[in-house]
């Protein structure tokens, strides 16, 4: 669970930075970057030369005041703190601070180092969406449809699953406990079925499926959409002998996987309407739901074809388009004061035009041109350039400080991230990592070594995770214009909502503000039995 | 021989803890009432106060309950900020910090009594210098909804040694009585069978799974769940400042509830010291220490950070 962070620094999948490269090199033919050789990395023949760490002190931590929550409250209402209580139980807390609740969990993959990450995995700032992966405020109160069947939460609230006189039922309550909606599905004797409910940015999706060995007539796959208020969306029902479809587009078509078609996306009789698929976009799987389950499903609103991002009216996404959610959609274009720019994640947007980059971010608020050869080079004495490694394919956009390069690399999956004003990019063999102003253009810090990136919405935290490091490891904390809010190389911190971090500090592990003063704290779980 | 250079030492020991003292304008050092303390004072020089920076402030450890007079000792002392004296705080729980001491990984333990097991192993009352810088108790506390207020020390013993399972049976409500224990060798399990249980067995505890760092998963005992029907106990301090849980109540025991004045009058019937802890031969700096808590500015910062002092503060 990440609650509100995002975590940037995974690798992005080839496929999906093929547009991206196509582009790249377009734009390479058509405005090459001017460069003039100074002493320094020779990108020419080496993209991503082993850069030589080159650390800018760290300034001392600053400290501003936090933002201003209404009276009587220590973070925004919506939100809640889950704090580790004693022995397996875990404590929620309000907004005010006031006890709400505790749960019961024990880490499953608690790995054996005494680093205690893995509790981050719980506490910190939940949404109720995030909560309900362990608890919902009022789940003691819900009164049940099925006595004798397990009450489950999911993002949207609560459901059951069960079976009576060879009818499956699933009982949909909303967050509040209310059932909104109860489905029912009459499966014949002798056959198996899979059912599952999870919640899809923001709806509701009911997945059943039935599987029979000795007659393939009776298999089928039915998927229902709702709100989370329960009201009917959509119904997709496929029951075609023999074929067994892997995904749902758009809420409306099936995808199949077979090895003589490869996948193609087809209507609910079977007949397909597109062929040579790549796959979807960033599909969910509905079987994450389950973990027990045997079925293998995924659910999408985009699919790639020969490199081309795809919606779900099987047309390629048009320019400037944002998802349901309005985030960036990983490969469609984005003009950035004419500059077009490839989302290479759902929150970051990149191009170079004329001697000039720009990044779009997920607000679009600081879409910005970085002068390339102007003012920030001659100034820094730094360059900044395009890679055309390959037969002028531009594989990377690079800029190279001194000794060190860094990259946003096509190739290997180089990261980066946006926050606020910041741009964070990441060297691909070492993992130093810079931070550039996006409104001055200045490096405001060079990390060499490995370093790993936490971007939340108004902060990144940078941890220096290795004692490869030079700063050796520990963690700082950045707000969204740049000023170094709190650092330290004994704490443990994670990224969550808002201007709040999950801090471990000595004896205590709860929420801080971006200066690293406690809002809420507890005793470190190991301690609280002694 | 021997005799004679021992007899010295004591008395050397002796005049400068006097002079020391004296010097600090403090009252006269309470005499621990665990066991049979060994109050030796070790011949080693005090250092002024001012000197007590960061870098050289002795190693604390100790238990849970103590940490946050540790912070606010850091912070009075060595002119710590409070994220300094989080970082810079340890503690191992009280019965391995005793065994820190006694490796010579720690200088001066802020604790609650050992165990006997440990009071055996390491000799605590005469191979440590102990002193009693505050008073908690053993308190026992129960949910809001709970409508038994008050408990005899015969019934407490019941219900922990199995005698006594329904709430009713001592005024309650007709449910059964789930009676949560703490860990073995924690402070507050050492206070219940100390000072309460004594030769009486109690009843197996719950378990549950817990994560533990060191062995991932294992089965510990259960912490007390704040049910409707939940008994639990624990140390005073801990529970009324650490507890996150809002609606736990004290349970009177033979007619008195615990706060800090029925504690420092002991008119609670189950307090207990807890001490500050230094080697025989402890560092000049860990001596100090132990002594400015002895003093009335060392008391206060105690009575400041919600504890009961050893001694009156005006």
């Amino acid at each position: 669970m990440n609650r509100g962070a995002r975590a940037v620094l995974g690798p992005l999948v080839a496929l999906l930075l093929t547009g991206a490269v196509a582009w790249l090199a377009a734009c390479a033919v058509a405005s090459p970057i001017p460069y003039s050789p100074t002493p320094g990395p020779t990108v020419a023949s080496s993209p991503t030369p082993s850069p030589v760490p080159s650390p800018t002190p760290l300034p001392a931590s600053v400290v501003l005041p936090p933002p201003v929550q209404p009276a009587g409250r220590l973070f925004p209402s919506g939100l809640y703190a889950v704090l580790k209580g004693e022995g397996s139980r875990f404590d929620i807390l309000d907004g005010t601070g006031a006890w709400v609740q505790s749960f019961s969990y024990v880490p499953w993959n608690l790995s054996l180092d005494e680093s205690l990450n893995e509790l981050f995995d719980v506490v910190g700032l939940d949404t109720a969406t995030e909560l309900a992966a362990h608890s919902r405020v009022g789940e003691d109160r819900v009164v049940l449809r099925y006595p004798t069947d397990e009450l489950k939460r999911f993002g949207n609230g609560y459901f059951q699953l069960g079976l009576d006189q060879e009818t499956y039922h699933a009982v949909l309550y909303d967050a509040s406990g209310k059932v909104v909606r109860v489905l029912s599905f009459p499966v014949a004797t002798g056959t198996g079925v899979q059912m599952c409910v999870d919640d899809v940015q923001g709806r509701t999706v009911v997945f059943e499926q039935s599987r029979s060995d000795d007659d393939p007539s009776l298999d089928g796959t039915d998927l229902t959409v709702l709100t989370s208020s329960g009201i009917l969306l959509a119904h997709c029902a496929w029951k075609v002998p023999g074929i067994e479809p892997v995904g749902l587009l758009g809420m409306k078509y099936f995808v199949v996987d077979d090895v003589s078609t490869g996948i193609t996306i087809r209507s609910s009789d079977g007949s397909t309407l597109m062929s040579g698929i790549d796959g979807l976009l960033e599909p969910q799987s509905l079987a994450r739901a389950e973990r027990e389950a045997s079925f293998y499903f995924e659910v999408a609103d985009y699919f790639l074809k020969d490199g081309v991002v795809y919606g779900s009216d099987l047309k390629p996404v048009l320019k400037d388009a944002l998802d349901r959610s309005g985030r960036l959609i990983p490969g469609v274009t984005y003009d950035v004061q004419g500059i077009p720019c490839v989302a290479r994640t759902d929150s970051l947007a990149v191009g170079a035009q004329g001697g000039r980059l720009a990044f779009r971010t997920r607000t679009d608020a600081h879409s910005v041109a970085i002068a390339a050869g102007e003012s920030y080079l001659d100034r820094r004495g730094d360059r900044l350039l395009l890679d055309d490694e390959t037969a002028g394919r531009i594989r990377a956009v690079s800029l190279a400080t001194g000794a060190t390069l860094w990259t946003l690399d096509a190739r290997n999956g180089s990261s980066a991230g946006t926050v606020g004003e910041l741009l964070f990019l990441q060297g691909t063999e070492s993992g130093a990592l810079c931070v550039v102003s996006l409104v001055s253009g200045r490096i405001l810090y060079a990390l060499g070594g490995d370093a790993s990136l936490e971007v939340a919405d108004d902060y990144a935290i940078v941890h220096t995770s290795s004692d490869g490091n030079p700063y050796g490891p520990g963690f700082f904390v950045l707000d969204a214009k740049g000023n170094l809010r709190y650092q330290s190389k004994a704490d443990l911190a994670h990224a969550t909502h808002g201007t709040f971090f999950a801090l471990q500090r000595g004896p205590y592990l709860g929420i801080a503000d971006l200066n690293g003063n406690w809002v809420v704290k507890a005793l470190r779980w190991d301690l609280a039995n002694g | 021989m021997k005799k004679v250079l021992s007899a010295i030492l004591v008395l050397s020991a002796a005049l400068v803890l006097a002079l020391a003292l004296a010097s600090c304008g403090s009252a006269s050092s309470p005499s621990p009432t665990h066991g049979s303390p060994s109050p030796i004072p070790s011949p080693v020089p005090t250092v002024p106060l001012a000197s007590l920076t960061l870098a050289v402030f002795p190693v604390l450890d100790g238990s849970t309950a103590t940490i946050p007079l540790a912070i606010g000792l850091l912070k009075r002392l060595a002119g710590c900020t409070e994220a300094q004296a989080e970082e810079t705080v340890a503690f191992h729980t009280t019965d391995a910090s005793y065994q820190a001491l006694a490796d010579g990984k720690a200088d001066l333990l802020l604790v609650y009594p050992p165990a006997q097991p440990t009071v055996d192993k390491l000799d605590v009352f005469h191979g440590m210098d102990v002193r009693e810088i505050g008073l908690d108790a053993l308190v026992f506390i129960v949910n809001d909804d709970n409508p038994v207020k008050s408990l005899t020390s015969a019934q407490v013993r019941g219900i922990y040694s199995g005698a006594i399972t329904n709430w009713k049976q001592v005024g309650g409500l007709d449910l059964p009585i789930v009676a949560f224990q703490r860990p073995t060798l924690s402070g507050s399990q050492t206070l219940m069978l100390d000072l309460l249980m004594k030769d009486t067995a109690m009843t197996t505890p719950t378990k549950e799974l817990v994560a533990d760092s060191m062995d991932g998963l294992i089965e510990d005992i259960a912490a007390y769940n704040g049910s409707s029907n939940a008994i639990g106990y624990s140390v005073y301090y801990y529970a009324k400042n650490m507890y996150t849980k809002p609606d736990l109540r004290f349970v009177a025991v033979d007619g008195v509830l615990p706060s800090n004045d029925t504690i420092r009058r002991k008119a609670y019937g189950y307090t207990s010291p807890f001490y500050g802890v230094i080697p025989l031969h402890p560092t000049s700096q860990a001596k100090t220490v132990l002594e400015w808590l002895l003093s009335a500015n060392g008391q206060k910062l105690l009575s400041d950070c919600g504890y009961v002092p050893a001694l009156p503060v005006s």
